[in-house]
Formats: structure tokens, C-alpha cells, sequence
């Protein structure tokens, strides 16, 4: 057995065993190791007593040991019978270990929240948070800020640990909510539901907590929504999320009546930036919970690998939490899984480790281009730790450069690239030498990357290519702000032809083979020449005989099967591509002469007040339907905000009737719009995207 | 010349049905009016430059040989299921009981299963009744040849000789450079060279007095300068400045395709600043080019020559040689942009290297 390490902390000890008497297990401070903390007055005390009491009667004397030791600020009223039953659970553990075929990270995963490794003072900072709602619902303080708070971090740090610890030391029954469940907007709204009445039920019935008598527990409920990242991904995220603020806010507005409503609701998820997230984002404090250091983890680790009885190496626990990239359930699962070859030649097992020991998880595209823009040599050299020779430092950024680059998106990685180049190095770069070398060398590797190419030949000219910019373009000096190449611009080089083929040149195609000429001759000399005819021929027409020419020119695009914009506001002119496709906004014509001409005359007609004034109440409906998945629920929250249903009818009409114009459109294959502005943002009910 | 209704463009309204109606390259005109008369043609490759009348005169020829049966034509879109694994091709093909049109270079990069499969297809099985019809033979045109790909190009030239017997050939390119060897020896090569300027005037004077309205000659010399030859263009030119502004004025210039001044924008952008900041600003109509479906070529092209003619002779021969490799490039690479925005880097190092040496020379004189 391990030598006692014992810490006399004013009259407590603290052990690395368990001692017989009743303990309180911790993490030791920086670092990550099990202490037990055995209380010098408690022991005296007899044994039923502290069962049923507690920590609760000793603790004012509690807060003082932690306050010197831990430094904590909140008291705690732990779990009651935790300490003694503690002993009871090592020596399960330890009886069991052998044949014991449970998971490590479940068995030794923090069962209080003395044991918890590492973010102590983000920790202590939700620990705060839920002793203060536990306060506020036994009516002994005020309603805490928020009611839902977000934790985000990577993953298998222990975020839904924390939760559960965290709940169950301030005594809350947990309700969690993760991907396996039902998510609609509606479900999450019932179960918060539930778990407010429940709690409202039984909180009326409880004795008064003078004489709480450990038989009665009080019932506060605490909602931990798992996952909430990858829960609300699809078409239900939005009503999810929307529903989740909603009741977020409506529980506030409860809570200032009654004292009764609200629940603490702690959401936790892997990456908080997720579309979907947005709106909580903006109404909930987020904290970021980081990996949990190397030293803490490590010492951690170690303990449980003496406490499952496998002797190891330090340096391979080392070696295996950077691999994991201290993800702590990756770490002890690989030790897990390593047990019985851990006590093998250290050759053998870092070759296994090679296979098993890595974390593959999603690198940032911005640590790529980082290191691709801004990392100087000097800075190359500090990372790869080596005096080497500038040459092989740079081979190693290279080789570097092209490990990092295989775990992100490539595409995207490379594209970000090509964007940001002229951007990044724009200061330092007069002659513009760097730059378009970079350029070569990417048109250079282009010409190598053939579509008949398997997926790994490709990558590796692609992760090439990335490389090549860091030797074109790298060391950049300041502080640059890399741009996200735009995804359109993404999709539309990822498939160029497929994109333009069913947008523009399927129409052409079909058009064209009836007069029998190929697409090329169609983009370069007709289609130019058939919209600027077709628009003269328009502009010219007098307001009556307009209708006239719009058949015409229905009926001439048809043939030629070519879409069209017009723009008779402005003539085309130095810069101004305007034939079709536009392929930011399809627009639309009506037919329908009459139609047509009136509402155009009344919307010129229009004065601008009245007109702004529309497009706000406009711009709130569309809002709405952004949100809200159907109409019908996009009604009910209009009513419920209580604003503008009027304009959320008139969207909907002016929805369905863009949806039968793009229907009429698709049969007569023609499409052309002329006074492009804000009548078609009226009409444009389809492209919400342009509203947000 | 007649005009037929076949729509609103000139360009299609004054299409000569026949070769009787052809205004130039009569010489052409015999040959393949020969060539109709025996009923057997051998493979064909017609090739010339853009907006020369080869299309013309192919279904000229078609209709010489099958009669008015070859003018029934009817779109069909047909899709393919080729390679392993086996993919879906979709391709438009324009056919008349005779013969069959199609351009297989729109399926990118599977042009090649799509060279196989089709025309295995239609010549495996001949004509039904080979004594009624006069020519025992299908016809297959496939146009662009010039920019399949070498493997497609490869697969061509076994299948032409494998059945011949039944089906013949009929190929379009704008050049035949880019077609291989072997299967230019298998064709009967027929250049159709661009109409004169004399001969693209007179069209023009022909198609005004059909509509009825003035050319001054002057115009019409404009015009033919501006469409570089290009008969197709030219006749679309003067219609669109016709629309633009009639009766001619003195000083109007002919209206050109927004494509075209684009890519004078860009050049013009390219030889006025040199930055980084400019990249990017050219960057952003290059894409706007080719998301309008534009080839890169065509771009390539049009700005090098706009290049060409602005910037100082001296250093032209170092801009030729950039486009001509990048342009090398773009055909062997996959994305257009790349090709296009290394090239305008390119440009603009040199051009800047160029200008600071010429100012640094002023100084030192001075």
C-alpha cells in the first residue's frame, strides 16, 4: 500500500486512503489526486446521529476548513450519508476490480463535487448558481438572474458530470433531457411543465425544514438538457430552441409572482456557436469549460490505475492524455482497454498507442490558417522544442501543417486559404511576389488533382497545397481576422457544373438543342444578346403595349429556354452582368398584364413612409416565420407577442402566391422581373434567408 | 436569303436552310453537295473557328442527304447508367429518325463512358430496312469535340472503326489542336474558315434590307471590326444596337455582350492599381463571370488581349507567356478560379516590377 500522505489542515486530516472513519473525499488542490477528508469533531460524534444529520449540523465549522483550504465561498449541505458510506464503496470497488467488467470512466467517474478534476473556479461559479435557486426555492432568497445557464467545452471533460454533481450536492432530483429523446419544441415544453408542478406540488407539502427529518426529502427538480448541440440539429431546432427561450422567460415572469415558478435548467453542449443555439445564446450566460490539465489529469489518472491495481509508467499516462488531448474519458477508456499490456516493453506499447491512442477530434480550421499565416520560424522552433536547422524546421512545419490539415474540413481549410491570402499578407507584400507564387503553386497542384483521383491522392495534394501556403505566404506579423470562405462561393466551385447546369444551362440546353447549338455559344453570344434586345424592346414598349412584349418575351425565352433578369432601372453597363442566371435571387414576372401593370403602378406610386412601414411589419412576420416551423405556429406566436397578425396574414398570402408564381414559372420556363427592388422583397417571401 | 419563323433573333431567322442559300465559301458548298450526291460520306470533322457557319452547313448537308426527314427533329432526355460504380448520366440528345446529335462534353469528366455507351447504342443496331432507304447508314454529330477529354477521345477512335458500316460520323470543333492524332486520321477534315470582313458586311447589308431598315455602311463596318469575325455575333451585335438606338447614330458604338465589358473592366482594373486589395476586387468578377456560365477560356482570352493592347509592349511577351501557361493549366486543373486569379497575380507582379523599373530609370536620368 501506498505511504499515507497526511495534511494536517486545522485538526483534519486529509488521507490518500480512506480512513475507517467517516471521510469526505476531495481533489486535492492542483492537483488531481483523491484526498480524504476525515474531521477530527465529527468522529467523536456517534454514528447514527451523523447519518441522519449530516453535514448540515457541522456546518459552520465545515465552511471554515473550506474556506482555508479550498477557498471555497458557498457552503454545502453535501449529501448526508456520503461520507460514511464511502468507505463502504472503496472497498466494493476494491473487492470486485478484477472481475469487474464495468468501464472505468463509469466507476471512477467524481461522485461528489469535492472529487471533481480541474475548472474549479467555473465549478465553484455554477455551484454558487444552484445553491442560490436551492435558497430561493426553500423561500430563503432571492431569484437567482437566470434560470438556464449554458456549459460548453469539448467533449469527455466531464460537463455532464459536473451537471449530475452538481445537482445532487445541492439536493435537486435531476431531469435530464439528452439526443436520445423526443425534441420537439413541444415535448421539452411538457416535460418543463411537468417537472414545475411537481415540484410545485410537493414543495406546499413540506414540513417546515426546521424539522426536516431526513425521511421526507424536499423535491426541487433541476432540468439538465444534454447535448443540446446535437439535439436541436434539423428541422425541429428552431421550435425546440424557441420554445426553451419561451418558457425560459415565462417561468421569470411566474417567478416574480408567485416565488414558486421557474427551474434551473443547465444545458450543456460541445460547441455553442451552432446556428440553432443563437437565440439562447443571447438570453443565457455561457461558460466555457476548458480540458483539465495536464498535471491534475495525469496525477488523476494514476490514482485510479494504483486503486484498479495496474502498475504504470508515468510518462505513458503522460504520453496518453496528450494523445486524447486530455480528454479525460478518452484517456481512461485507452488505459482500460491497454490494462493487461500496460506492464509491457514501452516499444510495443507506443506502437499500440500509435493505433488506439489518438483522439480524432475536429480541429479548428482557424488553428490551420494560423499556422499557416501567422507562425514565425522562431515561433516553429519554440513549438518543436529542437534547435534544427531552418531547412528542417520548415520540413517539420510542413509535415505539420499536413497532419493538422487532414482533420479538418480540407475543402474548406483550402479555401480558406485561397480567400485570405491576398487578405493576410496584404501589408507585407509590395512587390506581390509571395502572393502570387502562392497562386502558382496552388494552380500548379490544381492541375495534379484529377476528379478520377481516390479520396486519399486528392487529400494529400489538397493538404499539400495548404502547406505550400505557409512556405509562400507565412509569418505574417499582427493580429488578422481570417474570413470564412463564403459557403456559396464553396458550394458553387465544389460543383460548379452541376450548380450552373440545373440552374441556367439545363435551361439552355433544352432551348438550345432544338435550334441546335452548344452551351458555350449560348452563354457567350445569345444570351447577352437576347437580354439586352429583350430589354430595349421592353423599356421602349409605352405602359399599354407592355403587356404585349412581356408575352413576347415569354414566349421568346421559351424557345431559347433562357432565364432572364432585367433590371430597367439601370442600363447595363461597365460591370454589370445582368442576364441570367442571377443566381443570388430567382425573380419572378406575372403574366398577367393587367395584373401587372396595376400593381406595379401602384407600388411605384406608393409614398415611402407607408411603404417602410410595410416592409418593417414585413420584416417582423418574416422574422416569425424564420422561427417557427409552420404557419399555423407562427400565428400563435405572432398572437402571443400580440403584434402585427395583420402583417403575418398578408406574408402568408403573399407566401402562398410566390410559391403558385414559382410553380407557374417552372411550367413556362421563362422567368423575368423588371423593377427589381423593394416590390420584389414583397414578392420574395422565399428567400427569408435575405431578412436575417 | 428567305426568312423562315424561326424566332426573333436574325441570326436564326436568316439561317440558310439549304447550301443553295450559303453566301460564302462556295468552294465548301460543291465539295459537300458532291459528297450528298454519291450518298456516302466518309467520317467528318468539321472544324473552324467560332461563328464560321459549320452548324449551318452540317444540317445542310444532313437535310441533302436524308431530305426533309432530317429536319423532324425531337429533344429527348436521356439518362445513362454507366462505370462502375454504375452512375447516372443525364444527357440531351436531339434526334431525327436518321441521324442523332449530342455533346457529350456537357457529362464532364464521364465523357467518356458517355462516347461509349452512346454510340454503341445506336450503331449496333442498322437501319431497319437497308433497300428502302437510299442510305444504308446512320448519322451521328457530336459536337465540341474539341473539349472531351483525351480518354473519350481515345475511347472515339476504336468505335469509329468498329462500325462504320453502319453509322458515320460527323464531328465539330473550333480547333484541331486539341483533337488527337489517330482520330483526325480517321476523319475527312473540313475547315470552314471564318467569313471575310467584306463577306460578313455584305450579310449584314442582306439581313437589313430584308427587315426593312437603313445600314449605313459605315455602321456596318463597325460592326464587322467588333465581332472579330465572328458572323453569329456580328448579326446579334447589330440587332441588340439596332434595339439600343435607331436610326444609327454617327458616334454609336456597337453594343457588346456585358460579358465582354466585364472582362475589359477587369483588365482595366488590373492595369491601373496593383495590390492585393485590387486582387481581391478582381477576384469577385471573375466569380461573377463564371457563375453567369461563362467559360474560363473565353475569360482568359478576352482579358489577355485587353491586356495586351494597354499595357506596354515590352513586357508583352512576358504577359503571353503567364496566360499562355495558365491557360495551359486551366485545362489540365479543376477549378477555373484558380487558373484565372494566378494569372492576374502574376500580371500584377510583373506589371509593378515593370513600373518601378521604369520610374527608378526616370530618376536615375534625371
Amino acid at each position: 500500500m501506498a505511504a499515507v500522505h497526511e495534511l494536517a489542515i486545522t485538526g483534519h486530516v486529509l488521507d490518500v486512503v480512506p480512513p475507517l472513519e467517516p471521510s469526505l473525499p476531495i481533489t486535492a488542490p492542483n492537483r488531481g489526486s483523491r484526498r480524504f477528508l476525515r474531521l477530527s469533531s465529527s468522529a467523536d460524534a456517534p454514528k447514527e446521529k451523523r447519518r441522519r444529520t449530516g453535514w448540515l449540523s457541522d456546518e459552520s465549522e465545515f465552511k471554515k476548513i473550506v474556506e482555508e483550504h479550498i477557498r471555497l465561498i458557498i457552503s454545502s449541505p453535501g449529501t448526508a450519508s456520503e461520507a460514511t458510506e464511502n468507505r463502504k464503496k472503496c472497498e466494493d470497488t476494491r473487492r470486485f476490480r478484477r472481475g469487474n467488467s464495468e468501464l472505468w470512466v463509469n466507476s471512477h467517474s467524481p461522485k461528489s463535487f469535492w472529487n471533481l478534476v480541474g475548472n474549479g473556479a467555473l465549478n465553484r461559479e455554477l455551484l454558487r448558481w444552484l445553491v442560490s435557486w436551492r435558497d430561493f426555492i426553500s423561500r430563503a432568497g432571492d431569484r437567482p438572474e437566470s434560470n438556464i445557464i449554458v456549459v460548453h467545452g469539448p467533449p469527455g471533460i466531464g460537463k455532464t458530470t459536473l451537471a449530475d454533481v452538481l445537482a445532487q450536492h445541492c439536493g435537486f432530483d435531476t431531469v435530464t433531457i439528452d439526443a436520445s429523446d423526443v425534441r420537439t419544441g413541444k415535448s421539452i415544453g411538457t416535460i418543463i411543465q411537468d417537472t414545475m408542478c411537481a415540484k410545485r406540488s410537493i414543495t406546499s407539502y413540506l414540513p417546515n425544514p426546521d424539522t426536516d427529518s431526513g425521511e421526507k426529502k424536499q423535491h426541487r427538480s433541476c432540468l439538465i438538457l444534454d447535448e443540446i448541440d446535437g439535439l436541436f440539429q434539423g428541422s425541429e431546432s428552431t421550435s425546440a430552441i424557441s420554445s426553451i427561450c419561451k418558457l425560459v422567460s415565462t417561468g421569470a415572469g411566474q417567478g416574480a409572482e408567485n416565488q414558486n415558478g421557474g427551474v434551473p435548467i443547465i444545458a450543456l453542449c460541445n460547441d455553442v456557436y451552432v446556428r440553432a443555439l443563437r437565440p439562447l445564446r443571447s438570453i443565457a450566460p455561457c461558460y466555457a469549460m476548458q480540458p483539465v490539465a495536464k498535471v491534475e489529469l495525469v496525477e488523476r489518472l494514476l490514482e485510479i490505475l494504483t486503486v484498479e491495481g495496474v502498475a504504470v509508467n508515468r510518462n505513458l499516462v503522460e504520453e496518453i492524455a496528450e494523445l486524447s488531448n486530455y480528454d479525460v474519458r478518452s484517456s481512461l477508456n485507452t488505459l482500460q482497454f491497454l490494462r493487461d499490456s500496460l506492464s509491457q516493453s514501452p516499444d510495443t506499447l507506443t506502437r499500440q498507442l500509435s493505433v488506439i491512442g489518438h483522439k480524432d477530434i475536429g480541429r479548428s480550421v482557424f488553428e490551420l490558417w494560423d499556422k499557416v499565416f501567422r507562425e514565425t520560424s522562431t515561433d516553429a522552433c519554440r513549438r518543436f522544442r529542437v534547435r534544427k536547422s531552418p531547412e528542417e524546421v520548415e520540413r517539420a512545419c510542413f509535415q505539420d501543417i499536413k497532419q493538422l490539415a487532414y482533420q479538418v474540413d480540407l475543402d474548406y481549410a483550402l479555401y480558406g486559404c485561397f480567400e485570405n491570402a491576398a487578405k493576410v499578407i496584404a501589408h507585407r507584400d509590395p512587390t506581390m511576389r509571395n502572393l502570387a507564387s502562392a497562386l502558382n503553386r496552388h494552380s500548379q497542384l490544381d492541375t495534379m488533382l484529377q476528379p478520377e483521383h481516390s479520396g486519399s491522392v486528392a487529400d494529400e495534394c489538397k493538404a499539400s497545397v495548404i502547406a505550400a501556403y505557409r512556405l509562400a505566404c507565412g509569418r505574417a506579423s499582427g493580429d488578422v481576422k481570417f474570413d470564412m470562405p463564403s459557403v456559396a462561393k464553396l458550394a458553387f466551385e465544389k460543383q460548379l457544373m452541376n450548380n450552373i447546369d440545373s440552374e441556367f444551362l439545363s435551361d439552355i440546353t433544352s432551348g438550345s438543342v432544338r435550334r441546335g447549338m452548344s452551351k458555350k455559344t449560348l452563354a457567350l453570344d445569345y444570351g447577352p444578346a437576347i437580354s439586352s434586345i429583350l430589354e430595349c424592346q421592353y423599356s421602349q414598349a409605352d405602359s399599354k403595349a407592355q403587356g404585349e412584349v412581356t408575352r413576347l418575351i415569354c414566349s421568346t425565352m421559351m424557345q431559347y429556354g433562357i432565364s432572364i433578369r432585367s433590371d430597367s432601372k439601370s442600363k447595363p453597363g461597365l460591370g454589370d452582368v445582368s442576364f441570367a442566371p442571377d443566381l443570388v435571387r430567382r425573380t419572378t414576372i406575372r403574366v398577367d398584364d393587367e395584373v401587372s401593370a396595376s400593381q406595379n403602378q401602384s407600388r411605384r406610386t406608393m409614398p415611402t413612409e407607408a411603404r417602410q412601414e410595410m416592409m418593417g411589419s414585413l420584416k417582423h412576420a418574416f422574422d416569425i416565420f424564420a422561427i417557427c416551423n409552420d404557419y399555423s405556429e407562427a400565428v400563435d406566436v405572432a398572437k402571443e407577442s400580440g403584434q402585427q397578425e395583420d402583417a403575418l396574414e398578408g406574408a402568408e398570402s403573399d407566401f402562398v402566391a410566390e410559391v403558385q408564381c414559382e410553380a407557374f414559372q417552372r411550367s413556362l420556363r421563362g422567368r423575368l422581373i423588371y423593377n427589381e427592388g423593394h416590390t420584389n422583397a414583397v414578392i420574395r417571401a422565399m428567400h427569408i434567408e435575405d431578412w436575417l | 436569303m428567305k426568312p423562315n419563323n424561326r424566332g426573333l433573333l436574325w441570326v436564326d431567322k436568316y439561317r440558310p436552310g439549304t447550301l443553295d442559300e450559303m453566301d460564302f465559301h462556295l468552294e465548301l458548298k460543291e465539295r459537300l453537295e458532291g459528297m450528298a450526291q454519291r450518298a456516302d460520306i466518309p467520317h467528318l470533322l468539321f472544324h473552324g473557328p467560332p461563328g464560321s457557319g459549320k452548324r449551318t452547313r452540317v444540317s445542310c448537308l444532313l437535310r441533302l442527304i436524308y431530305g426533309p426527314a432530317a429536319e423532324k427533329l425531337k429533344v429527348e432526355h436521356r439518362s445513362f447508367k454507366v462505370g462502375d460504380p454504375p452512375k447516372e448520366i443525364e444527357m440531351t440528345i436531339l434526334s431525327s429518325i436518321h441521324h442523332i446529335e449530342a455533346n457529350p462534353s456537357d457529362a464532364g469528366f464521364s465523357d467518356r463512358l458517355i462516347v461509349q455507351e452512346l454510340i454503341k447504342e445506336i450503331a449496333s443496331n442498322a437501319p431497319l430496312d437497308v433497300t428502302a432507304v437510299r442510305v444504308p447508314f446512320k448519322v451521328i454529330v457530336l459536337h465540341e469535340v474539341d473539349s472531351l477529354s483525351r480518354t473519350a477521345q481515345q475511347a472515339l477512335r476504336r468505335t469509329m472503326e468498329k462500325y462504320s458500316r453502319t453509322c458515320r460520323l460527323i464531328l465539330m470543333a473550333d480547333s484541331l489542336t486539341k483533337i488527337i492524332e489517330p482520330l483526325r486520321s480517321r476523319c475527312n477534315l473540313v475547315r470552314v474558315p471564318s467569313p471575310s470582313e467584306k463577306e460578313i458586311c455584305d450579310v449584314l447589308q442582306k439581313v437589313s434590307k430584308e427587315e426593312g431598315f437603313e445600314l449605313p455602311d459605315q455602321f456596318a463596318v463597325k460592326v464587322t471590326k467588333a465581332c472579330s469575325r465572328n458572323l453569329r455575333r456580328g448579326l446579334l451585335q447589330l440587332q441588340s444596337s439596332k434595339m439600343d438606338n435607331y436610326p444609327f447614330a454617327e458616334d454609336q458604338p456597337v453594343s457588346r455582350a456585358d460579358w465582354e465589358l466585364v472582362c475589359i473592366d477587369i483588365a482595366s482594373l488590373l492595369m491601373r492599381e496593383q495590390s492585393n486589395k485590387r486582387l481581391l476586387l478582381v477576384r469577385t468578377r471573375f466569380y461573377e463571370l463564371l457563375t453567369h456560365a461563362i467559360p474560363a477560356d473565353a475569360i482568359f482570352e478576352s482579358v489577355t488581349m485587353e491586356l495586351l493592347r494597354s499595357a506596354d509592349q515590352e513586357i508583352a511577351p512576358a504577359i503571353c507567356e503567364c496566360a499562355a501557361e495558365y491557360e495551359h493549366r486551366l485545362r489540365q486543373g479543376q477549378k477555373a478560379i484558380i487558373h484565372l486569379e494566378a494569372f492576374a497575380a502574376r500580371f500584377m507582379q510583373i506589371y509593378k516590377e515593370y513600373i518601378d523599373n521604369q520610374y527608378s530609370m526616370l530618376i536615375d536620368d534625371d
